[in-house]
Order: structure tokens, then sequence, then C-alpha cells
């Protein structure tokens, strides 16, 4: 276990810097338009500070995540080659550490904690945002107007409740990812242009030849099921994300309302295209392995 | 493990890429506590070897390292064996302290406070990142982490390429003052086989893929006989059919694998063979070995 937790220090050593500067960024942007624009916060209810202070912390919180999320992804199919580029696999590949164990560490951090962490960090980053915009807006009266116990709570309750959420949906999007690592590890810089090419060939020529439209179903399900692990008409805690002005009126988050809505997402997991999810994702690591291991 | 004193045993070992053979049918034993230089030219098999022998390549026929199959127990395997493949490819990004913290990590027998006492005796600081060492640096601190795992064998592919002599001389000093204790093997192939000469204990000659030699130096001087002669018998000499004819400090020598008959060796002064001149002999293409009339 201790060879394993080396193993994400090394990725988090090697690429901090860069991570948490993507988290910090739109922090920093807002803060910045807060504090030398004195931006207009949009019109009612936005101005009412605890209307404002839970926009925005449901709007950065996301925006950090998905920013991260974004780069993460992005970064993904380079990461597969990384040590072979610079040759300092074969430095790691000196000691003695499995394969199998160097590949998982990278995949986990890259394609959930570092995710994660994103959440986490644009959530601490958002009540900043939201404490210097109702401050900017409302001057000192208005941090009396945020019912602050509910709020944090409400927040809080909701923030774990999200990281169940993300964890799902990188699970269900886990396919797309790995198998895009794989494709750059074994044909390097080709490797995602050809995997792009082949899926979109497949399609078309299943489509036009056969009228079976089965990878675009598939890729389709993958993206809708990710996103249904996030956000669901009928998820009780997420609802009120179209709504922050009435969100008050939802908090503070009940347990109950999270257990249902914590189920809600698990048991999405049991249908066949979850089977396909863990098959390909599974063959996926293996050829990262294999390849590292042939390196 | 092996109950018995030889680390590494090899039967009929090779290695292959697709069609080409890298080692053919190599037969050795690498007894505990020795120094062994691997010597080829380039493209010989050494390198092929060495990754034979860490499991990085897979190999046909036996082969055995501490007891263990490199392949199927490389990561058992590779607690007690230190390797450096090639000392430029410690990543770049990392500090020394990171590495360190790394190491300690990742492998069981690595002493970081041995570590960073090695590294003492260097130019190399804890703060220092890996991309903006020299290439003298980055080996003495590749070694200094290398020579801080309690391991049984070491294997060192080329280590000092590129190295000035002052760097060279560092190194060598490091690797016998601060790991060789009689107990330990290490095998290291090199292309300054006069340089290394005086540390070794045994030599492995590859050539073409093939074990031309395996043997202790002391076995060198019994087996193999150096005759230094004046013109005046040199034909004689010759058609004695040496391994090679060379000069030496402006004298014909005149290389035999085996004592010459008692009549050729009274032409001239017996000689200790030297190290790169063995390694000529047996690893130039036949032609140039051809001795003329």
């Amino acid at each position: 276990m201790n060879t394993f937790k080396t193993l994400l220090l090394r990725e988090w050593m090697q690429h901090h810097k860069g991570w948490l500067a993507v988290m910090a960024a739109p922090i920093v942007l807002i803060l910045g338009a807060y504090v030398f624009s004195r931006a207009e916060v949009g019109p009612p209810p936005m101005n009412i500070p605890s209307v404002l202070m839970i926009a925005s912390i449901m709007a950065v919180t996301f925006m950090v995540f998905a920013i991260t999320w974004a780069v993460t992804v992005m970064q993904a199919p380079g990461m597969a080659r990384r040590d072979h580029q610079d040759r300092s696999v074969e430095f790691w590949a000196s000691l003695p550490v499995s394969h199998t164990a160097s590949v998982g560490a990278m995949v986990l951090m890259q394609l959930l904690l570092i995710p994660l962490l994103g959440l986490v960090v644009g959530y601490v980053g958002s009540l900043l945002v939201g404490v210097v915009g109702v401050g900017v807006t409302s001057g000192l009266s208005g941090f009396g107007e945020v019912p602050w116990s509910s709020v944090l709570a409400g927040s809080l309750a909701t923030m774990v409740y999200m990281v169940l959420c993300v964890a799902l949906a990188m699970l269900w999007l886990s396919p797309v990812v790995l198998v895009a690592m794989a494709a750059s590890a074994w044909l390097k810089r080709w490797g995602v242009p050809a995997l792009v090419a082949g899926l979109a060939g497949g399609h078309v020529l299943l489509d036009k030849f056969y009228g079976v439209t089965l990878i675009a179903d598939t890729m389709k399900g993958l993206w809708v099921n990710a996103l249904y692990s996030i956000v669901h008409q009928g998820h009780p805690v997420v609802a009120q994300m179209n709504h922050p002005a009435e969100a008050l009126s939802h908090w503070p988050v009940t347990t109950a309302q999270l257990v249902e809505g914590a189920g809600m997402s698990l048991a999405n997991l049991a249908q066949p295209l979850f089977a396909f999810v863990l098959l390909t994702a599974t063959a996926a690591f293996a050829a990262l392995v294999l390849r590292r291991r042939l390196a | 493990m092996s109950e018995n004193n030889n680390l590494i045993e090899a039967r009929g070992m090779s290695v292959r890429y697709g069609r080409r053979t890298a080692c053919d049918e190599l037969n050795f034993t690498v007894p505990k506590g020795r120094v062994v230089g691997l010597l080829g030219h380039n493209g010989a098999g050494k390198t092929s070897l060495m990754k034979a022998l860490v499991g990085l390549m897979p190999r046909t026929g036996e082969l055995s390292v501490m007891g263990l199959d490199p392949v199927r127990q490389r990561a058992q395997l590779l607690q007690s064996l230190c390797y450096i493949p090639d000392v430029a490819i410690l990543p770049r990004w990392a500090r020394v302290d990171q590495l360190i913290t790394l190491m300690s990590g990742l492998h069981p027998r690595f002493s970081a406070d041995r570590a960073r006492a090695l590294l003492k005796r260097t130019s190399v600081g804890p703060r220092d990142k890996v991309k903006t060492l020299s290439k003298g640096m980055v080996v003495q601190l590749h070694l200094a982490l290398i020579a801080s795992i309690d391991a049984r064998l070491m294997i060192l592919d080329e280590p000092t390429l590129g190295l000035d002599i002052l760097s060279r001389k560092s190194f060598y000093e490091m690797l016998i003052d601060e790991w060789c204790d009689g107990e330990r093997t290490v095998i290291i192939s090199t292309h300054q086989v006069e340089e290394i000469e005086t540390l070794l204990s045994d030599v492995m000659i590859l050539n073409e893929g093939k074990l031309v030699l395996d043997i202790s130096l002391e076995d060198v001087d019994n087996r193999f006989v150096a005759l230094s002669h004046d013109a005046a018998g040199a034909e004689r000499i010759a058609a004695a059919h040496p391994l090679l004819r060379y000069r030496q400090q402006g004298e014909a020598v005149a290389l035999f694998d085996g004592a010459p008959s008692d009549e050729v060796a009274q032409l001239g002064r017996r000689m200790r063979p030297k190290l790169v001149d063995l390694f000529v002999a047996l690893t130039r293409a036949p032609e140039l070995n051809r001795t003329s009339a």
C-alpha cells in the first residue's frame, strides 16, 4: 500500500503545479473581476446576498470542476506516453514496482482524484468568491442577510453527495478515456486521431450499409449516463441548480434526500451498458499495462 | 533463493528481437562478491543481456537471477537488485529530495540517510532539479541513489558514457568504496576497457551475441600468453598463429590462447596480456585475424 501511495505522490509531485493553476485560475479571475472591475452581478434576484452566495457556490464549484475535468481528460492520452518520451520509464522500471501499480496510480489520479480535488478546490474557492461578491455588492450589511449555517451545511452536504456523483460519472466515461489513452500509448500521436476516425468511420459504415447505429448509441449512452450521475430531473438535491433563487427553500439538504439521490445514481449502474463499461475499461487498462511492460 | 554461491545462472539463454538474435545460447554463471566487466562492441548484445537479467526483456532458455525468474518474479527480484540502464533516464522534472522520497517509498531496501550522506560527497544539492544538473552530476546522483539500496547485485549499463575522466574516476571510487564489500556482485558494461581493468575480478566478452570469453582475471594470466619479440622472430611467431599481433611500447607483441610451444616461447619475453588486447583479439572480424606468411 505504501508503494501505491508513493506512486500517487509521484503523480502529484510531477503535475501539481499545473493542476493547481488550472483550478485556481477561474477563482482568481472572478475575484479580480469583483475587486477591480466592480462588475454587476446581474438582475434580481441575483443581487440578493443569500441568492448570490448560493449561486456563487454552485457556479464557481461547477466551473472549476468542469475546467479541471476537461483538462485532465484532454491530458490523459498524453500521460500514457509521458515516461516513454523522456525515457524515464527505464528508471521507473528498474524499481520493484509492478507495471499494473504504476499505470493504476496514474489512471486513478488523472481520472478520479484530480477531478474530485477540482470539485473540492472549486467549492472552497466558491465560498471565497461568494463572500467577496456579497461584500462588494451589498457591503457589510449583506453578510447579515445570508443564513450562513444553512448555506454552509447545505452546500457541504451537497458536496459530499457530489463526490459520489463525480466518481460515478468518471466511471461511466472511463472506457472513452482509457481507450484513448491506450490508443495513444500504442500508436503515439496518431492514437487519438485513429481512434476518432475509426469510431466515426465505423458508425458511418454500419449506419449506411446495415442501418445499425450501435457506435453512436453506445457513445451517447455513456455520456448520458455520466451526466445522469450528476444531474437528473428527479435528483432531489440537484434540481435546485436550475433555480438558485428557490434554492434556499430546499436547504438544509436532508440526509434522506442525499441518500435517495445517491441511490438513484447507483441504481442506474444496473444495466447492460455498464457491463460494457467495465469490460472495455478493463481491456484498455490491460493494454496500457502491456505497453508499459514492453517499453 | 539459490543456496549455492552463484547469483546468476544461465543455460542456453537467448534474446531475440524478431528474427534478429541479440544473445545467442549463452551459458555462464556469476558468483557473489565479484566485479564482472561485460565487454563487447556496439550491438554485441550487452544491453540485451542486462535487460534480460533484470526482467525487462523476454528470453528463451534458462535464466535464474538470485534464484528467481527475472520476468515472472521481476518485482521481487528488483528488491535485491539495482540497475542503472542509462544515466540519462532520471526523471528530469524531479528534484533530488523528491527522488529520495520516492525511492524511500518504492524500494524497501533503500536508505534515504545513506543517499543523503553519499550526495554530501558530491556537488549535487538536495533541492537541485535533475534537468539543471550536468551529465556527470546526474551520474553521481544516480549512483548515489542506487548505492543506497541494500542489494546483492548491481547491474550498470555503460554508466560512464559521455563523462570526462574526473567524473569517471569519481564514479569508480564511489562504486568500489561505498558498495563493493566482497559479498555483493557488480556487473558493469563499458567501452573504457583499460580504465576499468584494475577494478574487475572477472570479464565476459560478447561478440555478435555469442559469449566468446567468460573468465576471471586471474585465469587470464594463466590461459593467455603475450610474447614481446624482436623483428628476427616475427616470421616464426606469425607461423604459430597467435590470436593477435600488435605493438606495445615500441615492441612487437603476439597474443596466444594457451601456452605456445617452447620453441616459440623462446623467441620472445612473456608479458602480462592486457584486457583491451584480449578484447580486440576475440572480437575482431576473422579476416583481420588472418596472419600473413
